[in-house]
C-alpha cells in the first residue's frame, strides 16, 4: 500500500503515504472550534520527512535493477513521504482566502500565513470545521483544496526560511485537508467532535482532482512515540552561554590568548550582549548579589530573598493588569465588531 | 432532538423563492442550525429531481455571515462529481457567467439559480460517466436519442460492481396542463419512458433486453392511469429511436381518450342533480368525485362516488355514509364498496344516473340494517 502510495501523481508531485498530527495541535483545534461560534477554517503547519523506502522488488523493471547506484536513487526519490502537521492558524473570519467559487485570494492568504509565525514553506494544507454536517468534502472545500495546491509559489514571501526547520522540510506542496465535525445533543450533554483528513490526488488527465480520505496518526507522548520525541530538536530564544564563574576579564584573557585580537573584540560584543540579555531576565538580581547568600555574608539571606520576592510579585502584579486591560478591551472591540455585521447583513 | 429555530430571513426569502418559482418540483428534507445556541437556522437538505429520481444534497449556509454565498455538499454516491471543478476548466467566460460569482445575498432568486446550475453541471456529468462506458449499444443509444429535447440520462450503480444506464425520455410533445381545461397543477407534467440498460460486461454473449415502464407524477395519475398502458414488446436487436415512434402513438391515442373522458363525467355528475339534487362537493377540474345527501324517509345518508379515469367503461364505485349512525369512536358507519350494480357503458348519462338512483332505492334499507345492527348497544 505504501509503495503504491508512492508513485508522484500527474503532475509529478509525490503524494504523503503517512500524514500524521500531533496530539496537542489536534487538540487546540477541536479546542478552537469548539468555543468558536460558528463555522471556522483555517490553515495546517507542519514538516515533510520522508519515510525509508519500501524493499525493493526483484521484478521492478520501472527503476532499473535495483542493485545499481541509478536504481536505488531512483528509489530513494520515490520513498514514501510523510507529512506531520504541528500547528494551525485559525482566520478570524470565514471563507477570507477563496471567493464563492473557490478560488484563492492570493494577498490575504499571504498576510494570514505571515502572521502565523510559521515559515511560509512549512504550510501542509487548510481545514475547515462545520458544525453539524456530513464528513464529506463539500463542492467548496475541493476547489479550495485544489487551488492551494496549483499555486505553488503563492507563499514565497521575502523572509528567509528558518534554517532549523529547513533541513527537515522537503519540498512538497500544499495538499493535506482536514475536515471537522461536530454536533451535541440537546441538552448539552453530550457533545460529538469528529475529524477526517484527506489528500489531494490529481485525476489522470490532469482536470480537476479528488480529496482521498486518509488515516491520521496522532502522535502522542508515550512508549510507542519516543522516536518521534528522541528526533526533536527545541529552538529556543534564550541565549547559549559558557560557563563564566572565573569572571569575565579572566575568560576574555584566555581566549584572547587563543585567538586573534580582532576576533576576541567580537567575542567580547557577542558576550556583553547575551549578558544583557541575561541581566534583563535576571530582574537586577545579578551574580554579585547571588554570592552574598552564600558563605559569610550570608547574615544579610532573609531580607535579600524577601527583596527578590517582592520584585517577583510586582512583575506579577503588572503583568497580571496588563492583561486584564487588554482582555476587557479586546471584548469591547468583539461586541462592536458583532453589532456591526449584524447591521451589515441586515439582521437587525 | 430540540425544535430547530426559523432560518435566517435573508436565507429564507431564497428558499422560499425556489420553492414557489422554480419549475422542478423541489422538495426541503430537513431545515437545521449549525451554530450553538443559534437564533436562526442555516442549513438544509434539498432532494432535486433527475431523471426520474431524486438528488439529495446538504446546502449549507453560514447564519453568522449570511452574506457569504452557501456551499454544497452531495452525497457519497457522486463523490466525483465535481461542479466547481467542471465550471473552471471551462475557462474564465464560464467562471463570470456562474451564479457563485459576485453573490448577492438580498436577491433572493439566487439560490434558484444556484440549483439549476448544479443540476444543469450533474446533467453534463453524468452524460460524461454514460459517454465512457464501454458498451457499444449503449453508445449508440446515446448518439441516437441525445439530441431529443428534455432526455436525461445516468449511470446507476448496483452491487456486486454491476451497473445499469437508465434513461428517462419525455413522451408526446403536447403540453398536457394546457389540454385538461382549468387545470391546476403547478409544475408541467409530462408522461415519461424510462429504460434501463443493463451494461454489458466484456465478453459476454447478446446484451439483455431493457427495462422500460412509463412514468408519471400523481398528478397526472387521476387523469390516466400509466400502469394501465401496455407496452409494445422489445424486440431482439432493437433500438431506441425505433421503439419510441410505436409507443408515443398508442400512448397519444390514450391520452386523448382520458381528456375526452373528463367530459363524459362532468356530465355524468350534472345528470345526478335532477335525481339527488345539486351534489355538496364535487372535484371541478378532472371530476374523480362527487358526493350527493339522499334521504329515505327518516333516514338521512351521503353518498360518495368516485368516477374512475376510463369512465364510462369502468362504472363508478359507490359509498354509503350515515349521517344518523356512529360507531364507538364517534365516526359516520359506511358501507362497503359498491361496484357490482347494473351498468353498461353505451347506456346514455341520464339513464346512468337513473339506474343508480334506482339502485339506491333498495340498497339504502339493506345499509339502514346494516347501520343499526353495527351500532354499539
Amino acid at each position: 500500500m505504501a509503495a503504491a502510495a508512492a508513485i508522484p501523481d500527474g503532475d509529478g508531485h509525490p503524494l504523503f503515504s503517512k500524514i500524521s498530527i500531533s496530539g496537542p495541535a489536534l487538540a487546540s483545534i477541536i479546542e478552537r472550534f469548539a468555543s468558536s461560534p460558528g463555522d471556522i477554517d483555517g490553515l495546517l503547519f507542519g514538516h515533510v520527512t520522508r519515510l525509508p523506502p519500501p524493499d525493493p522488488r526483484d521484478d521492478d523493471g520501472g527503476h532499473g535493477s535495483p542493485n545499481s547506484s541509478a536504481g536505488s536513487a531512483a528509489a530513494a526519490a520515490n520513498s514514501p513521504l510523510a507529512a506531520t502537521i504541528t500547528g494551525h492558524l485559525s482566520l478570524a473570519s470565514r471563507a477570507s482566502f477563496y471567493d464563492a467559487l473557490g478560488r484563492l485570494i492570493s494577498p490575504s492568504l499571504r498576510n494570514a500565513a505571515s502572521s502565523s509565525g510559521h515559515p511560509a514553506a512549512s504550510l501542509l494544507g487548510w481545514f475547515s470545521g462545520r458544525r453539524r454536517s456530513p464528513l464529506r468534502p463539500s463542492m467548496r472545500e475541493r476547489a479550495v483544496s485544489l487551488s492551494l495546491f496549483r499555486t505553488p509559489d503563492l507563499l514565497d514571501t521575502n523572509a528567509p526560511p528558518d534554517r532549523s526547520l529547513e533541513s527537515l522540510d522537503l519540498p512538497h506542496r500544499p495538499s493535506i485537508f482536514l475536515l471537522l465535525s461536530s454536533s451535541t445533543t440537546g441538552n448539552q450533554a453530550v457533545h460529538t467532535h469528529e475529524y477526517r483528513a484527506f489528500a489531494l490526488r490529481l485525476r489522470a488527465g490532469g482536470v480537476g482532482g479528488v480529496l482521498e480520505p486518509r488515516s491520521l496518526d496522532i502522535v502522542n507522548v508515550g512508549p510507542a512515540f519516543r522516536a518521534q520525541y528522541s528526533s526533536f530538536s527545541p529552538v529556543s530564544a534564550f541565549p547559549w552561554m559558557p560557563c563564566q564563574l572565573r569572571g569575565l576579564e579572566e575568560g576574555e584573557r584566555e581566549m584572547g590568548n587563543k585567538r586573534g585580537g580582532g576576533e576576541s573584540l567580537n567575542r567580547l560584543q557577542e558576550l556583553a550582549m547575551e549578558q544583557h540579555l541575561l541581566d534583563s531576565s535576571t530582574g537586577g538580581f545579578g551574580a554579585e548579589r547571588l554570592e552574598r547568600l552564600v558563605g559569610p555574608a550570608a547574615t544579610g539571606y532573609t531580607s535579600e530573598l524577601e527583596d527578590l520576592y517582592g520584585k517577583m510579585l510586582l512583575k506579577l502584579e503588572s503583568l497580571a493588569t496588563l492583561v486584564e486591560e487588554s482582555s476587557a478591551r479586546i471584548l469591547e472591540q468583539e461586541g462592536r465588531i458583532s453589532e456591526l455585521r449584524s447591521r451589515v447583513e441586515g439582521l437587525e | 432532538m430540540s425544535m430547530e429555530p426559523p432560518l435566517s430571513p435573508l436565507i429564507a426569502a431564497q428558499l422560499n423563492h425556489l420553492l414557489a418559482y422554480s419549475p422542478l418540483s423541489v422538495k426541503v428534507e430537513q431545515i437545521w442550525a449549525g451554530s450553538r445556541n443559534a437564533r436562526f437556522s442555516d442549513r438544509f437538505t434539498l432532494s432535486i429531481p433527475f431523471c426520474l429520481d431524486y438528488v439529495k444534497c446538504d446546502v449549507i449556509y453560514d447564519a453568522l455571515h449570511p452574506s457569504v454565498a452557501p456551499d454544497v455538499v452531495f452525497s457519497s454516491e457522486y463523490d466525483d462529481f465535481d461542479p466547481l471543478g467542471d465550471i473552471a476548466s471551462e475557462g474564465e467566460a464560464r467562471v463570470s457567467k456562474s451564479s457563485l460569482c459576485d453573490w448577492n445575498s438580498k436577491d433572493p432568486s439566487r439560490l434558484m439559480a444556484l440549483v439549476h446550475e448544479l443540476r444543469d453541471l450533474y446533467m453534463h456529468y453524468q452524460r460524461r460517466r454514460v459517454g465512457e462506458l464501454d458498451d457499444a449499444r449503449i453508445k449508440f443509444e446515446m448518439n441516437t436519442m441525445l439530441p431529443r429535447e428534455g432526455i436525461e440520462v445516468c449511470l446507476v450503480s448496483l452491487p456486486d460492481r454491476l451497473e445499469e444506464v437508465k434513461f428517462a425520455v419525455p413522451l408526446l410533445d403536447m403540453d398536457l396542463n394546457k389540454l385538461v381545461p382549468a387545470c391546476t397543477w403547478r409544475h408541467q407534467q409530462k408522461i415519461y419512458l424510462q429504460i434501463i440498460f443493463p451494461v454489458s460486461r466484456r465478453n459476454s454473449s447478446a446484451p439483455a433486453a431493457p427495462r422500460v415502464k412509463l412514468v408519471s407524477t400523481s398528478e397526472v395519475k387521476t387523469l390516466f392511469s400509466v400502469e394501465d398502458v401496455k407496452l409494445p414488446p422489445w424486440l431482439d436487436g432493437m433500438c431506441l429511436a425505433e421503439y419510441l415512434p410505436a409507443i408515443e402513438d398508442n400512448l397519444k391515442l390514450q391520452v386523448v381518450e382520458a381528456i375526452a373522458s373528463i367530459g363524459a363525467r362532468r356530465r355524468f355528475i350534472e345528470a345526478l342533480s335532477p335525481l339527488f339534487g345539486r351534489p355538496l362537493e364535487a372535484d371541478p377540474v378532472l371530476c374523480r368525485r362527487a358526493t350527493v345527501l339522499c334521504a329515505s324517509g327518516a333516514f338521512t345518508f351521503l353518498v360518495h362516488f368516485s368516477i374512475p379515469t376510463q369512465f364510462p367503461k369502468q362504472q363508478p364505485t359507490l359509498v354509503m355514509q350515515s349521517s344518523q349512525h356512529f360507531n364507538s369512536q364517534g365516526t359516520p358507519i359506511s358501507s362497503p364498496l359498491i361496484n357490482d350494480y347494473p351498468w353498461s357503458p353505451r347506456w346514455d348519462t341520464p339513464q346512468m344516473a337513473e339506474r343508480i338512483f334506482e339502485f339506491l332505492v333498495d340498497e339504502c334499507l339493506n345499509f339502514k340494517k346494516f347501520c343499526i345492527e353495527a351500532i354499539p348497544q
